[in-house]
């Protein structure tokens, strides 16, 4: 696990200085090996397999907005794997409200394994569409078109500070929606 | 929207984010928190009249030394929590330091006043404003410690709370301390310690409510 933590600690450092590819390579790498654990979680507790790709899109986006309370001075590895639990038992604890979720030695396992992601279009469908006007437009411009800033900044007759302040805006929504769904 | 698609979106916003630091989420939140508490202080309830004199009674600067050695290591607690990996570690036995300190200052009061201005020591003046004062002077550094909090990831999160209520409520009393014109150790130890555990109560209550992401 060590080595895979090493590699995934370099992916976080170059990202936080502005390394693009390494973002996009490290959060790729994190849910492909994120799938089946999930799925692994899940059927321990019997929930349905259609919540593992909400609940990996939800670690996903933790990861992300909390990505500054990770001192870089130390591995990635303790810090994913907290994170990871912390979202994997809260988001099974909010579906279910089952009292003890024996995942323990599931996350240990993270991130080891690797899959191919699964091809179906998922529930962030409806989450973007609760998303207010702009921050929607851009979130759905940027993520399904692949548009860049600089290109939804042109779409949309916006500045590109206005861009990334919409972005950022509609990620954080879009967390709090996961959060509060009770699907 | 596919998983692939989110990590586009959050790949186009990895430069938004890292203007974010925790030192210095925590730095503006206890700085902020510190500042408005000493500001109402003096705007609401004012600095004892005769503090020229008082900062020269060590009775005095122990107010704020005990409070400040409750807010010290309760702070830094609770800003190694809000990272998601962190357990309290060793610096949960730091929190005992207040607490022996105002031992060691009652046992030195006792020791140096009779036996039948104990209880009059104890009572102070203004027993009752205290309790309500120090709380309500915590809830500018309690508002500044949830902040910084929430920008973090606390996994612990009532334990975060009840820690971040105990380093604001020793700001809030250092606060009042400015104002407050009982100085026995006697009076800390009874009514001080209340209104603080106060804090780190509604610390503890409000953790699991507002701290989840």
């Amino acid at each position: 696990m060590s080595a895979r933590d090493d590699e995934l600690t370099g992916l976080m450092r170059a990202a936080n200085g502005g390394d693009a590819v390494a973002y996009r390579q490290l959060l790729q790498t994190l849910g492909m090996s994120l799938r089946p654990l999930v799925r692994a979680a899940c059927a321990r507790v019997g929930m349905p397999q259609g919540d593992v790709e909400d609940m990996v899109q939800d670690v996903l986006l933790a990861v992300h907005l909390k990505r500054h309370t990770w001192d870089p001075a130390q591995s990635l590895g303790p810090w994913l794997r907290a994170i990871v639990r912390h979202k994997v038992i809260d988001g099974i604890r909010r579906r279910g409200r089952h009292d003890e979720i024996p995942i323990d030695d599931v996350i240990e396992t993270l991130p080891d394994t690797q899959e191919a992601p699964p091809p179906s279009r998922e529930a962030l469908d409806r989450y973007t569409s609760a998303l207010g006007g702009r921050q929607r437009d851009v979130v759905r411009a940027v993520s399904m078109n692949g548009a860049s800033i600089g290109q939804t900044a042109q779409s949309f007759g916006m500045t590109e500070g206005a861009v990334r302040v919409a972005l950022h805006r509609g990620l954080q929504t879009l967390a709090k929606l996961y959060r509060s769904s009770d699907l | 929207m596919k998983t692939d698609e989110l990590i586009n979106a959050l790949s186009a916003d990895n430069a938004v984010q890292l203007s974010q630091s925790e030192a210095r989420n925590w730095t503006r939140g206890l700085a902020a928190g510190a500042a408005a508490a000493v500001l109402m202080v003096l705007m609401i309830v004012k600095a004892r009249p005769d503090i020229g004199e008082a900062i020269h009674d060590p009775r005095f600067l122990f107010k704020f030394v005990a409070a400040l050695a409750l807010a010290g290591p309760a702070a830094a607690l609770a800003y190694r929590l809000s990272r998601p990996q962190s357990g309290p570690g060793p610096g949960l036995a730091m929190l005992v330091l207040a607490p022996a300190l105002l031992a060691l200052g009652c046992g030195i009061d006792i020791a140096l006043t009779p036996a039948s201005g104990w209880g009059a020591q104890a009572t102070g003046n203004y027993p009752f404003y205290c309790l309500v004062c120090v709380p309500v002077f915590s809830l500018a550094p309690l508002t500044g410690i949830f902040l910084a909090l929430s920008q973090g990831a606390p996994t612990h999160q009532r334990l975060a709370g009840f820690v971040g209520g105990l380093a604001a409520g020793g700001m809030g009393a250092a606060a009042y301390a400015l104002h407050c014109t009982d100085d026995s150790p006697l009076f800390l130890a009874l009514w001080y310690s209340i209104a603080v555990t106060l804090v780190g109560a509604l610390g503890a209550w409000l953790g699991p409510r507002v701290l989840r992401w």
